[in-house]
């Protein structure tokens, strides 16, 4: 990858996180931050500095919209990833970019690069 | 005796010519019986036989009524006209015989007449006694009679024969027993109507399907059934329409239903219908759902008279599919979730191995550990797990057979079920590590594992001791990356590992609270 990216990543899966930040450094992506709690990831999101984020949508029963909505405002492009039986997308980000659970390096590039535009 | 015709006969007549003229009239018996010849019966020539005997034949004879007198002690037989009627195809061979002869099908009968009226002195009376005769050419015949015997004296005071009424009833007998056996079959029919319809309103009462009947196009209740009350609620319905005594249902469109049925003749039929119902005296609605069918009823000339509803309460069903549902598709995302843990597991395990049968190892053994949690959670109905079970767990494969060289120590923690997960996978690759390198590899080393949970803090220590000197490994595995890493993220605390000189130390700390389950 010409471009490397900081990636900021909200998942609540322990295993799963570090699979996303193993496939990410293969890609030749920079980890900016690894969020597995809302409060945590609340709080990371207002101090990392990432280009791009990659969310799971539900994090152990809660959703993190809230978390968008900050990084958002930061310009920071977004990547929600769909968990199993979990909910859908919501206003205001019912347009955004959707990883599908489970996902291989391949789904990861492409969604960084339609993501990065 | 002492009617003035026979006085007149006897005293008119002398000697033999008396006997000759003997007995007068009498109609068509009295010339049989004059022209019999008594000499070869018992009686002897009708001009030897005594004044009583022939006083009582002139008595016979005169009278309106059947009788037939039993003469002597062979009851030889002496009847009138009507006896004769009687007696029908058997006269006139009966004139002069033995009774017991004449009538041999009734011998029974004439044998204890003759004992107790001829030579006891008594009387007999039956009414409605049945007889089976053949007097009609030898067909058997059933008849009822009125029959009374009584002895009839002769000159020496005691009885010479037995007089016998008999007036046949059979005619009035068999009318009276139509009569009374249409009395008892209308009585039965009664009684069995009676049980039916009990037995039929028992039935539609007490059926668990419930049952209603709702007449004319307004739908007034005329019938309702125990099952059917139970489901509105015990609120009165009968004389009122559906929408009067169930207001709630008319939003709900099964007023619609009910007009719609009444109208097309055509049955509704609803398989699981949702239907909120008020209980009596509640504020509160209550949900239902019901298999039931709406079926038009026809009077004979074929006009819908009314609404016949029944059906059943299946909410039981219904919310045991709805529960089913749920419980599947929980099935399902957990499956989900443990297959990408497993890939998660399968790409680190194997991400830069140098030895592949030690990594398919590891994973194997990685995958069994995942298992065991799993497996622990489901006994827990996957509502958490103890602190103590996990670090248990871990001990029971890792240190099985000495287990004293392996000790958990720490109050009562409740986990949730992810972070019971996870706390499992990171013990599980620390075990491990004491196995292969660490105070498990030896004879003599330990481990011991003490938590504590105070101001809101879990603190968990993992402690070998007693094993071979420990150096720190020139590049961190997976392991210290699951617990530095992913157990402190996941519990949202800190995790640190050392490689001390006399034992591997983890030290983990993390809130309480999120342990408890909502954060």
């Amino acid at each position: 990858m010409a471009n490397p990216l900081r990636i900021f990543v909200v998942e609540d899966e322990m295993m799963i996180a570090m699979l996303l930040e193993d496939m990410l450094a293969d890609l030749g992506h920079r980890v900016a931050g690894v969020a597995m709690r809302l409060p945590q990831a609340l709080e990371m999101a207002k101090a990392t500095e990432a280009d791009i984020a990659i969310l799971d949508i539900n994090l152990d029963g809660r959703k993190s919209f809230p978390v968008a909505g900050v990084l958002r405002d930061k310009g920071v492009k977004l990547i929600f990833a769909s968990g199993y039986g979990s909910p859908g997308l919501e206003e205001p980000f019912l347009d955004e970019i959707i990883l599908k659970k489970p996902f291989e390096p391949d789904d990861i590039r492409l969604a960084l690069a339609r993501a990065a535009g | 005796m002492g009617r003035a015709g026979i006085l007149r006969g006897r005293s008119g007549m002398k000697g033999k010519s008396a006997a000759m003229t003997f007995p007068v009239g009498g109609g068509e018996l009295g010339q049989l019986i004059r022209d019999f010849d008594w000499s070869k019966t018992s009686l002897g020539p009708i001009s030897s036989w005594p004044q009583s005997l022939r006083t009582a034949t002139d008595i016979v004879l005169q009278s309106p009524i059947p009788l037939v007198m039993l003469w002597g002690p062979d009851g030889i037989m002496i009847y009138n006209d009507g006896y004769a009627v009687f007696a029908a195809s058997r006269h006139p061979s009966l004139l002069g015989s033995k009774v017991l002869d004449g009538w041999p099908e009734a011998a029974d009968l004439n044998s204890n007449v003759l004992q107790t009226c001829y030579h006891g002195g008594g009387t007999l009376s039956y009414k409605d006694l049945p007889l089976t005769l053949y007097r009609n050419k030898g067909q058997p015949e059933d008849l009822w009679v009125d029959v009374n015997y009584g002895p009839v004296l002769d000159e020496s005071g005691k009885p010479g024969g037995v007089l016998a009424v008999v007036v046949e009833t059979t005619g009035r007998f068999l009318a009276e027993k139509a009569l009374a056996d249409e009395r008892l079959a209308v009585l039965e029919a009664n009684k069995r109507l009676t049980a039916e319809s009990t037995f039929i309103r028992e039935l539609f009462e007490q059926t668990p399907s419930f049952m209603a009947m709702a007449r004319g196009p307004e739908h007034v209740f005329v019938l309702a059934n125990h099952a059917y009350q139970e489901l509105i609620g015990g609120r009165e319905v009968i004389g009122k329409t559906v929408a009067e005594a169930l207001p709630e249902v008319v939003s709900q469109g099964f007023v619609d239903l009910l007009d719609t049925a009444y109208a097309s003749g055509k049955a509704h039929i609803g398989a699981g219908s949702r239907l909120l119902m008020q209980r009596a005296g509640g504020p509160e609605a209550r949900e239902h759902f019901l298999d039931f069918v709406y079926q038009p009823i026809r009077n004979a000339a074929g006009d819908i008279t009314g609404i016949f509803i029944e059906g059943q309460d299946v909410t039981e069903r219904v919310r045991g599919e709805q529960h089913l549902r749920l419980v599947v598709n929980e099935l399902n995302h957990r499956v989900k979730n443990t297959l990408a843990m497993i890939q998660a597991i399968a790409a680190q395990t194997f991400r830069n191995a140098e030895d592949l049968p030690k990594a398919q190892v590891s994973f194997s053994s990685r995958i069994m550990a995942l298992a065991r949690a799993n497996d622990l959670l489901t006994g827990e109905n996957w509502e958490g797990a103890s602190l103590y079970d996990i670090i248990a767990g871990v001990s029971v494969v890792h240190a099985g057979n000495e287990p004293d060289r392996f000790a958990a120590r720490g109050p009562m923690v409740r986990l949730s079920p992810k972070v019971a997960l996870s706390l499992s996978m990171a013990m599980h690759e620390l075990a491990t590590n004491a196995v292969k390198y660490g105070a498990l590899s030896n004879d003599s080393g330990r481990v011991d594992v003490t938590w504590t949970a105070s101001d809101g803090r879990l603190r968990i220590e993992w402690r070998e001791s007693g094993g071979p000197p420990v150096t720190a490994p020139e590049r961190r595995g997976f392991g210290s990356r699951l617990v530095e890493r992913g157990l402190a993220g996941e519990m949202g605390g800190s995790a640190r590992l050392s490689f001390d000189a006399a034992g591997v130390v983890c030290l983990i700390e993390a809130p309480l609270d999120i342990y408890e389950g909502a954060e």
